[in-house]
């Protein structure tokens, strides 16, 4: 009988309009949406494995530990196809060095600060506005026109219990919307793998179920908004009316305005003003005593024929000196030391006054989520984020990561001695001096410090030039000047495994469970007391 | 199949209805339907609901954007402050590698159409001296963590939630006659049936508008306080119009409604058409939309920007090696009247022309993609009327594009205003714009031009306007006529 109902209610749906129109448009939005991400998705993963590779062969040619540094890419989310997430938005390199710990990943992959603000359409927002829409649609009517109809009481007078009319046409509701969302899915999932040429893995075929569980919990819920509509409203017309109106606030007003208000509280600008002023403090004193302790050493901060010029000045203190006398290295070597253990505490320094207000920017984005638990579109967004891969928590992890692999990294340089050793700022050994008198047939001890001035000024003269450019093609040219990075630590990270994912989005599934039994037990004692005239 | 209940109440208020009809001949008829349908909507809850959610998000609207107009103020004002700090007793040497920021203000009309303004950057750093790369930045950031919020603007009512409400008002408005037999009843009057419908979308068509209306007013003075809005003539021209467009929309929205109900059989058959028409026009192809532009029109990234730039330095270094990049203290280079310097100045600059014009062209290819994106929403008659409003009021990426082309320019003045300045001074070596070769005089406060934005005229937004003008008239009239034609094949039954 239960199977009767429910496959009535279905039959019932198949042939109406509504369910049709809903229906095609959802597959229609799905497949246009997917026919635009997915081809986006090729890109990112091209430009990904371009500075992966471009990277590579950067580190080939670093010769001086200080230009070491490490740049981490975050791989593009292939499930990003189907829910954008936070994927778009967020920052996908990390640089690593000692001098900072990173918070926050820079490069945002292709964007435009000049489009307008508009949330972009993938598989979930079609599932969240079009079937969320279509769920409440097929169930706000089911009793009331019964009641109308008058079938309601010959499908009463069979003796069911009224619960079970209940489940049964729940039941049906729920086998036809799996219809369209099913079809969504699929079609978003087969031209996602035409088009991606790179097939999913099972974890991310696991993560897929659990995207479409989370859907599947979503449009029940919505299915039970309509019938409790159905089970309150006075007749069809106006059931019809409050469940627009009623999908219309939960799935746009209620998410839009409870992150607009957690955005009104958390901005970014001023709590970050404060924090860099503190930083810029902190990073003056660290400046002077860095530049205190270069003057301490007269040799480094008097002009001199032993003086090295440093080349080129890379980002965060990279270094590279060439044409130095080695007592000049020496005394290089013991300021750099002192920088490199500074350099890892005012870091560390930084880092507390950044926290503050990242923490800001977490209580603000975790304030805009619990706004938006009043609206299943929000839960839906919490639960279905981390099975794609492109929540908060995913981006977390990379940056766990990336902060994980800056220890591993600065114990790396300590075994190799690298802010012992002159390699720290340049690839001159004690073996392959070439100090820059002797461009001019002079040695480092035959230059009075009256005269620098001058002979520097004549470096670029004709001759002097020419020798010194065959020089810089014999080093160029010098293969044993490279670092031997062999076993610079690989940096690994893979996104969250499905167990991880469901562990992120207990709290929503959860949610969702609590609310559909609430409903189910508010739309069951509605109905054993519905009066049939 | 039975529905006594509805048709049993239509044919009781029937007669009323009808003895009005026959007892006031002079009268217009289209003048007693409207009188009627007012009467009968403005009973319904249906009315209040769609009335209350309009007056209720306008209001929404003039609170976040008095919010969002202060707070980009204060963030505003703080940067021009601490620049000015950094301006106080600065040299002119020290000024060539300070970066100057030209500021765009809020938009004034911010509670009007805020969309296309609310995120885009506004403020654009430039250094006179090519060492130092320009920064184009938003200086109210909000939280990147949250997802992507829609401003609440009179436009996100216009576009998203007016329609919704004209369906909701509209959708049975014949359909639902027919079915309780008044249709029929109505069309056996000897009034033309163009008449009837000029009566029902009046009817609609104002009791629409009058919530939109007080919802404008309402939303307008609670906004004046914070933002100051409107300041001057063109900008009350500027209100008067986007309320106009409102109205005009109300009245599409109105007559779509008309017409699917004339169409379609049964009231639930309308309603889900109607509701499916508004998830598509009004949601669906604005998120679209962004997402095609990227497709169609792609700009490059930051890193690949970077990239082209690295390039161009690179080649440029390889044309002068061993000619170039030669910067001696200023003692040094005196005795041979900074020979060296100066080609490596003509040679930074020649690199500061070429990566410049990859930078701009770089922005120029961002902001047609916004543009691009305008055009495809624009499909749709929802977003095609936000498009219009952003037109008419200045606002959306003409804004942006005219803010970058008088920052550019305001650099160009204060380059020659710091030519002048430097040029007085006979101890300056006149390297320009090299921070250790100018002069170490320090600059007066206030010898500096500040930045001033000019809004766009009215005028320029209306000329770039008019092919959207044109496509709205055209979607009206094409509306009007399907509706005429629908209700004159009416069919009692």
């Amino acid at each position: 009988m239960l199977r009767a109902i429910a496959k009535k209610e279905m039959l019932n749906h198949l042939r109406s309009f509504r369910f049709w129109a809903g229906a095609l448009l959802s597959i229609l939005l799905a497949a246009l949406s997917t026919v635009i991400t997915a081809p986006d998705y090729n890109l990112r993963l091209r430009s990904y494995e371009e500075r992966v590779a471009g990277e590579r062969r950067e580190l080939r040619s670093v010769s001086t530990y200080s230009y070491l540094q490490p740049l981490l890419v975050r791989p593009p989310e292939r499930l990003s196809i189907l829910d954008q997430g936070l994927e778009p938005r967020l920052g996908t390199e990390v640089a690593i060095n000692l001098f900072s710990i990173p918070v926050e990943a820079t490069g945002e992959p292709r964007g435009n600060e000049f489009l307008a603000s508009l949330p972009a359409l993938d598989l979930t927002l079609v599932v969240s506005l079009v079937l969320g829409l279509l769920a409440l649609l097929l169930t706000c009517d089911s009793i009331t026109s019964e009641k109308e109809e008058g079938t309601l009481r010959a499908i009463l007078a069979n003796g069911m219990p009224r619960w079970a009319v209940l489940v049964g046409k729940l039941a049906g509701n729920l086998a036809t919307i799996a219809l369209p969302l099913g079809g969504a899915l699929l079609v978003s999932l087969a031209i996602s793998n035409l088009v991606v040429q790179q097939p999913l893995t099972l974890d991310q075929w696991l993560r897929v179920a659990g995207l479409a569980g989370s859907y599947v919990a979503y449009l029940s819920l919505m299915l039970l908004c309509g019938l409790l509509i159905s089970l309150y409203a006075p007749g069809t017309s106006q059931a019809l009316g409050v469940s627009v109106l009623l999908g219309f606030g939960l799935t746009i007003i209620i998410p839009g305005a409870a992150w607009a208000a957690a955005n009104g509280l958390s901005t970014k600008s001023r709590a970050e003003r404060l924090t860099e002023q503190r930083i810029e403090a902190l990073t003056v004193e660290y400046e002077r005593r860095l530049a205190e302790e270069f003057k301490r050493s007269g040799l480094r901060s008097v002009p001199s024929g032993y003086r090295a010029s440093s080349f080129a000045s890379g980002p965060n203190r990279a270094v590279r000196y060439r044409n130095g006398a080695a007592a000049y290295y020496d005394a290089l070597a013991a300021y750099y030391r002192f920088e490199a253990a500074s350099g890892i505490r005012y870091a560390a320094e930084a880092l507390a006054l950044r926290r503050h207000d990242l923490g800001q920017l977490r209580s603000g984005e975790r304030l805009g989520a619990a706004l938006g638990a009043l609206s299943p579109a929000t839960i839906l967004y919490g639960l279905s984020e981390p099975f794609a891969g492109t929540s908060i928590a995913e981006y977390d992890r990379f940056i766990t990561a990336c902060q994980g692999y800056r220890l591993q990294f600065v114990a790396y340089l300590e075994t190799k001695g690298a802010f012992q050793s002159w390699r720290w700022f340049t690839d001159d050994s004690p073996g392959q001096l070439h100090p820059w008198p002797g461009y001019f047939g002079l040695t480092p001890e035959q230059v009075s410090p009256q005269q620098v001035s001058l002979l520097f000024s004549r470096l670029t003269e004709p001759a002097v030039a020419a020798r010194a450019m065959r020089d810089q093609e014999t080093i160029a040219n010098d293969r044993s000047r490279p670092l031997a990075l062999r076993d610079l630590p690989p940096f690994s990270y893979r996104p969250d495994s499905f167990s991880g994912s469901l562990r992120r989005g207990a709290a929503n599934a959860v949610a969702f469970l609590l609310l559909d039994a609430l409903a189910v037990t508010a739309a069951v004692a509605r109905f054993r007391r519905y009066e049939l005239d | 199949m039975t529905r006594p209940a509805p048709a049993a109440s239509a044919a009781a208020g029937e007669p009323a209805r009808s003895s009005r009809l026959s007892r006031a001949p002079d009268r217009s008829p289209v003048f007693s339907i409207f009188v009627n349908q007012v009467r009968r909507l403005a009973g319904s809850w249906r009315y209040h609901a769609t009335a209350w959610l309009l007056i209720a998000t306008m209001m929404a609207a003039a609170v976040t954007a008095g919010a969002s107009y202060r707070s980009t103020a204060l963030e505003q004002a703080a940067v021009m402050d601490s620049h000015r700090r950094e301006l106080a007793g600065a040299t002119v040497d020290q000024l060539a590698e300070m970066l100057q920021p030209a500021i765009k203000p809020p938009l004034r009309l911010t509670l009007l159409v805020n969309q296309g303004q609310v995120s885009t950057p506004d403020v654009y750093s430039q250094a006179l001296s090519p060492w130092i790369p320009p920064e184009i930045h938003r200086t109210q950031a909000g939280n990147h963590l949250l997802p992507i919020q829609e401003p609440i603007d009179w436009m996100f009512v216009i576009r998203v939630v007016l329609p919704l409400c004209a369906f909701i008002l509209g959708y049975d408005a014949v359909c639902g006659e027919r079915r309780s037999g008044t249709l029929k009843l109505l069309l056996s009057y000897p009034v033309p049936r163009s008449k009837v419908l000029a009566g029902r979308f009046l009817a609609l068509w104002s009791c629409l508008a009058a919530p939109l209306l007080l919802g404008a007013l309402l939303s307008l003075l609670v906004a004046i306080g914070p933002s100051g809005l409107p300041q001057s003539a063109d900008d009350v021209a500027r209100v008067g119009l986007v309320v106009l467009l409102g109205l005009w929309s109300t009245a599409f929205f109105v007559l779509l409604a008309l017409l699917v109900s004339a169409l379609s059989r049964e009231d639930s058959t309308s309603l889900s058409l109607l509701a499916w028409l508004w998830v598509t026009a009004a949601i669906a192809v604005p998120a679209m939309s962004g997402l095609l532009a990227h497709r169609l029109l792609p700009v490059a990234s930051d890193g690949e920007v970077a990239q082209r730039l690295e390039i161009v330095a690179q080649r440029i270094a390889h044309e002068y090696a061993g000619r170039a990049g030669n910067w001696r203290k200023r003692e040094w280079a005196r005795a041979d009247g900074f020979a060296w310097e100066r080609v490596s100045a003509q040679v930074e600059e020649r690199r500061l022309a070429l990566q410049d014009e990859i930078r701009r062209e770089a922005l120029a290819r961002k902001l047609a993609q916004a543009e691009l994106q305008r055009q495809i929403a624009a499909v749709s008659p929802a977003p095609l009327a936000e498009v219009l409003a952003e037109l008419l009021t200045g606002s959306g990426p003409q804004r942006d594009e005219s803010f970058i082309a008088q920052a550019r320019a305001f650099r160009a003045t204060l380059a020659e205003r710091v030519r002048e300045l430097d040029a007085v001074d006979s101890e300056s070596p006149h390297i320009l714009f090299f921070s250790g070769y100018l002069s170490q005089r320090p600059v007066a406060v206030g010898a500096l031009p500040g930045f001033v934005f000019h809004e766009r005229p009215i005028g320029l937004g209306f000329a770039a306007a008019r092919p959207y003008l044109t496509a709205f008239a055209l979607e009206t009239v094409a509306v009007v006529l399907a509706c005429l034609l629908a209700f004159a094949k009416q069919d009692t039954g």
